[in-house]
């Protein structure tokens, strides 16, 4: 029998939603706290990044990465639906880079 | 001259062509028109209204046709099977009636509900009995969740054997299709069939529209009786309500005083034929619109007023993120949102459908409104132009202005994207749909069955009127649906290049075989297959959430490689032409060869090898079982 793979998308994609919910309360307060420590036009645009893209901010620091690699992957996420100019997929990345580069310990780190 | 007067009474000839001929055989024009005036109440006299309905005698399946072609429908789409007989049999010889046989009944199901999905007329199937039922469930659901009108019939054991667990049989196949249908019922009486036909009829092609599902025992079939057939304009309900005057005035006024205000579209726009009021309304207001769940394209994608899509929740669109009225023209609701309210509590909602049942379904709306959308839209940009002041106007100006700015930032970090990502080997999404778009026809009808790579594909064309439009993907999302929906909307639509985009695990969803049709029935269509060799929706979605997955930086699940399909190859099978491309710089040239396939009236395969992105996306590994390894013998 085959296996139910349109079911266990949408329970997956349940699972996530709640997921997402949950954690939003929590995500909030830590990118209100991130906020605080970074530069405003980063920050507030890394929110805007994360707002409505697949993940949340503190997906983020499962990756460290070079600048170029984090320019790529905020461009997948321009072309996955957020909503950035030019000069802020610039002000994105630097962030990243800044925070989250192969020679830093990630942001949040557990 | 007596043989012109009898064509002309006969309506063998038009009113022009009896005064051509008159005049070309010596009459001046007043002699001719002088006697066309006398002869003009003979040819009244020969039209008699037509009769409400006709009694008509056969079997039951003969019945069946004969209300079918009343209610307009010209094709039965078909799956195989030994039980449908007295159908095909009532058929024999009858060229008004087209019979579309598919390979398999998830198939011709999907076939149907292209067809449906393209006309929005009522489309009959014929399935074999419990065993083609359940084949074609997956797209009976699609049916359901996209509202098209597709009337379903089954042939089932006979009444006598019913209730034995015989061959291909349950006790109760009407139970099994409730949930994916608006209506499911078993015909027990030959000369009922008519009667529950038109009510099949009546109920799927009323909003909310939906398949209606049949079940006919073969006996019932095969019997003998005399029934009524109605013509459909006694049967069918054209929904031209219009909306409550009160109503209206309050959502003018709303939408007036509305500082942000901003619309979402659905699939009623384009049922109700509602586009070019909805871009009015758009413009008087300079509201942003936002496109929700829908095969179709509701408002113009390439409009400064267009903000994008969502089918899920608001967030992703920053432009309304401190919106604080939203006019809801259509749509569906949206869904995610778990125990946090879908439409935030702060803004005032303008919920606005055909459907009685739908309207403030899940969200409570301040101002709900039941009728007709294009009335609804109408109406109000009646009601507003009436009382929009010289201010308000200009703040729609002002508005358009500055979402076409925002629009133009957004539109230019795309352009960096499609930059950084041109000549990616294996090829990017974006470089492939921005080659389509360039080298499919301007008004080509693009189907499609993306997932999240939809805005990594489809902001790269641009869908209104006169240009490209949606008809797809299918609002049920299941998986197995565009590949023979393909060859429906092309039926549908012959005049239109049609063109399905996918990628292999959607083709791989029990679609291949419909290449079968798509050549049987010279359906030119173009499969663009995005073949990353991986569900890459799933792995990207399954590292977020499950972090043992991620930790251990295994893909369990999605890989798709190894075999390495090729569906170029795959569409040889059925005698369709195809191509592979594996570098960028070869798109541009395969596209062409594909559209000059199509021009000569044949489908085509285009296998683009596509990169995957995201968490894992290198990953080729996967948890090994060979079933040969398990053997203690070479056999």
């Amino acid at each position: 029998m085959m296996p139910h793979r349109e079911t266990d998308r949408l329970l997956l994609a349940c699972v996530f939603v709640i997921g997402l919910v949950a954690t939003a309360a929590a995500q909030s307060q830590r990118q209100d706290q991130a906020a605080d420590k970074t530069p405003d036009a980063g920050a507030k645009a890394v929110t805007q990044l994360c707002a409505g893209v697949c993940h949340g901010a503190d997906h983020f620091g499962f990756s460290k990465k070079t600048p170029d690699q984090w320019r790529i992957t905020v461009l997948q996420m321009v072309s996955n639906g957020a909503q950035l100019s030019p000069e802020e997929i610039d002000t994105v990345t630097k962030y990243l880079a800044a925070n989250l580069s192969t020679s830093a310990p990630p942001a949040g780190a557990k | 001259m007596i043989d012109l007067v009898g064509a002309f009474i006969t309506r063998a000839i038009d009113r022009r062509g009896f005064l051509k001929a008159m005049t070309s055989a010596g009459f001046s024009l007043a002699a001719a028109e002088s006697v066309l005036s006398a002869l003009t109440p003979m040819v009244n006299a020969q039209e008699k209204p037509s009769a409400k309905f006709r009694t008509v005698e056969g079997t039951g399946s003969y019945l069946l046709l004969q209300q079918l072609k009343a209610a307009g429908v010209k094709h039965i789409f078909y799956g195989n099977g030994t039980s449908s007989a007295s159908m095909l049999d009532a058929m024999a010889g009858d060229n008004d009636i087209h019979l579309i046989l598919g390979p398999e009944e998830n198939i011709v199901t999907a076939m149907a509900s292209g067809y449906a999905l393209a006309t929005n007329r009522p489309t009959f199937v014929n399935v074999a009995g419990t065993v083609g039922t359940a084949h074609q469930m997956l797209n009976m659901f699609n049916a359901k969740k996209d509202g098209v009108p597709l009337i379903i019939s089954s042939y089932v054991a006979t009444q006598e054997d019913l209730g034995r667990d015989g061959f291909e049989s349950v006790d109760d196949l009407v139970s099994i299709t409730k949930q994916f249908t608006r209506w499911s019922f078993e015909v027990e009486v030959p000369n009922r069939i008519p009667e529950t036909l038109r009510n099949a009829i009546r109920i799927s092609t009323t909003p909310p529209g939906g398949p209606t599902y049949l079940q006919v025992p073969t006996n019932v079939g095969s019997a003998h009786a005399k029934a009524d057939i109605f013509e459909k304009e006694f049967f069918t309900v054209p929904i031209a309500a219009r909306p409550d005057t009160q109503s209206i005035e309050k959502a003018a006024q709303l939408l007036l005083e509305a500082k942000k205000p901003f619309m979402i579209v659905g699939p009623e726009v384009w049922r109700t034929d509602a586009y070019d009021d909805v871009v009015k309304l758009a413009e008087l207001v300079g509201i942003r619109v936002v496109q929700g769940l829908s095969p179709y394209t509701d408002f113009p994608t390439f409009h400064p007023l267009y903000i994008g899509q969502t089918e899920r929740a608001l967030r992703s669109l920053r432009s309304i993120g401190d919106a604080d009225t939203m006019l809801n023209l259509g749509a569906h609701d949206l869904y995610e949102g778990g125990p946090a309210p879908m439409i935030p509590r702060s803004l005032k909602l303008i919920d606005a459908r055909s459907a009685l049942d739908e309207v403030a379904m899940h969200n409570p709306a301040d101002i709900p409104i039941v009728a007709n959308v294009r009335e609804t839209a109408r109406a109000l940009v009646d009601a507003i132009s009436q009382s929009i002041t010289p201010a308000q106007k200009q703040r729609a100006q002002d508005r358009i202005a500055e979402s076409h700015a925002f629009n133009e930032k957004v539109a230019a970090g795309r352009r960096e994207v499609i930059a950084a990502f041109r000549d990616n080997q294996p090829i990017a999404f974006e470089r492939i749909a921005y080659e389509a778009n360039l080298a499919l026809e301007q008004d080509a009808i693009i189907n499609h069955e993306f997932g999240s790579a939809v805005p990594r594909t489809l902001p790269w064309f641009e869908f209104g009127r006169g240009k490209k439009e949606l008809c797809g993907r299918t609002t049920g999302s299941g998986l197995g649906w565009s590949v023979g929906a393909s060859i429906g909307i092309k039926m549908a639509k012959p005049d239109r290049q049609v063109v399905c985009m996918l990628g292999d695990g959607a083709f791989m969803m029990g679609q291949i075989e419909a290449l079968w049709a798509a050549r049987r029935f010279e359906a030119p269509v173009m499969y663009i297959v995005f073949n990353n060799r991986s569900y890459n929706d799933t792995r990207m979605r399954m590292t977020s959430i499950a972090p043992k997955l991620r930790d251990l930086n295994l893909d369990m699940g999605s890989y798709l490689g190894n075999p390495d399909v090729s569906f170029e190859q795959a569409a040889k099978a059925f005698d369709v032409k195809g191509a592979t491309v594996t570098k960028p710089g070869e798109l541009a040239d395969a596209l062409k060869k594909g559209v000059r396939e199509l021009k000569d009236g044949r489908p085509f395969v285009l296998d683009v090898i596509a990169e995957r992105v995201g968490f894992l996306a290198e990953s080729t590994w996967y948890p090994k079982y060979s079933i040969a390894d398990t053997r203690t013998k070479p056999i």
